[in-house]
């Protein structure tokens, strides 16, 4: 590990201007190959799994989290830990479901950590109750993000930041990540019931306020 | 007529029944249209869901994960080897002080010997003091332990501990040049 702990300056530095002579070699290989020689020593055979898999974590912590650069931050976070415990990774199964619940449990931990910077009201219903859900003094706050998506989807992804944190992190793994209950329960270490009063409810909430906000 | 509860349909949905359940459920919303039409209300936000675009990402984060792999947090035994050498340095500083202070020309010193030599000649009997009270049995290996440290046995340790600080060093250096050569390889990439 110390001879690529000396090489990987030169060759980050060599992809980065492009040069020909190492794009890549890396490009055929399965997730499982890529695995074992990083851990036999070549950390940038970890760098073509982070490119292949970047992307979707990154909308796995931006639906969690909301915010550009958190989710940059959880995406390296989750990453990093990924690569400290890519012994436990079996490598004949393909390594974005595990690298995403990963990414799951880095977000939540962030969203666990984050001090909240406003109290963000609740929605109540028409008899005035308590329904649960948090609501958004601003859902637009990046203009960009109007202009570049319709509006469908971004009051979706309103909707589903509206959530509370653990209907946020169970909507994600059953919806988005194709999770059984039983994974979901094992990943976030809660218990099925709860698996499924979480997701039902969830559900609930995001119907009513898509139906609310057409 | 009853209903499915919201849980059955949710469940149904998610093929989370079990084959005789699925199976009722199955036969009740063939003649429920209400159910049927919950049930489609869920499809279509699941639907909805699995539509959500994905958002780009804006860099590539693959040099800065490598780079944050490559620097990790430096762990018990590195803390230790620091502890160690700052150890030695304060060592040998202490047996350079006690030099100082022995000199029987600290004229040639200047003034400032006072200001070196008074702390060290105020530390070194606490520290007989202590070896005194904790450990009474030491062997006399040349002078006047336990009642007090010979100066011999502090010439002898001072020497060891500029040997083994030496050794230290000379062991080390292809650590030293790893950490060289790795900045001088993000100076060159930037």
């Amino acid at each position: 590990m110390r001879e690529a702990t000396l090489a990987l300056p030169i060759l980050a530095a060599r992809f980065e201007r492009g040069d020909p002579g190492t794009v890549n070699r890396w490009a055929g290989s399965s997730d499982g190959k890529l695995a074992a020689a990083t851990l036999r020593g070549s950390p940038e055979a970890y760098g073509e799994l982070v490119r292949r898999h970047q992307t979707a974590v990154y909308n796995v912590a931006f639906r969690l989290v909301g915010e550009r650069q958190a989710a940059l931050d959880v995406t390296q976070d989750a990453f990093v830990r990924a690569y400290r415990s890519l012994q436990t990774f079996k490598q004949d199964l393909p390594f974005g479901p595990w690298i995403k619940r990963i990414a799951t449990n880095v977000a939540l931990s962030w969203l666990e950590r984050r001090a909240p910077l406003v109290s963000l009201p609740r929605r109540q219903n028409e008899s005035g109750e308590d329904t649960g859900e948090e609501t958004l003094s601003d859902e637009s706050a990046e203009p960009e993000r109007v202009y570049l998506e319709g509006e469908a989807a971004q009051a979706l992804r309103g909707a589903i930041l509206a959530l509370p944190v653990h209907y946020r992190a169970v909507v994600e793994l059953r919806h988005f990540q194709d999770l059984a209950y039983d994974d979901i329960a094992a990943t976030l270490g809660i218990p099925l019931s709860d698996v499924k009063s979480h997701l039902f409810r969830a559900r609930r909430m995001l119907r009513d306020r898509l139906e609310h906000d057409r | 007529m009853s209903h499915l509860s919201g849980d059955v349909l949710n469940l149904y949905l998610d093929d989370e029944l079990a084959s005789g359940e699925r199976g009722a459920a199955e036969a009740h919303l063939r003649g429920c249209p209400d159910c049927r039409r919950e049930l489609n209300a869920l499809r279509g936000l699941s639907a909805r869901l699995a539509g959500l675009p994905l958002e780009p990402l804006p860099l590539d984060l693959a040099p800065l994960v490598l780079r944050r792999i490559e620097s990790p947090r430096p762990g018990w035994a590195d803390r230790v080897g620091a502890g160690l050498l700052v150890g030695q340095v304060i060592a040998v500083a202490l047996v350079a002080a006690w030099y100082l202070t022995q000199s029987s020309q600290p004229d040639v010193l200047g003034p400032g010997w006072f200001w070196l030599a008074q702390p060290v000649t105020f530390f070194l009997p606490w520290i007989d003091s202590l070896v005194a009270g904790f450990a009474p049995s030491l062997p006399d290996v040349g002078g006047e332990i336990p009642t007090g440290i010979a100066m011999e046995n502090l010439q002898v340790g001072g020497i060891i501990v500029l040997l083994l600080g030496a050794l230290w060093v000379v062991s080390n250096r292809m650590l030293l040049a790893d950490g060289r050569n790795a900045r001088r390889g993000e100076q060159g990439r930037s």
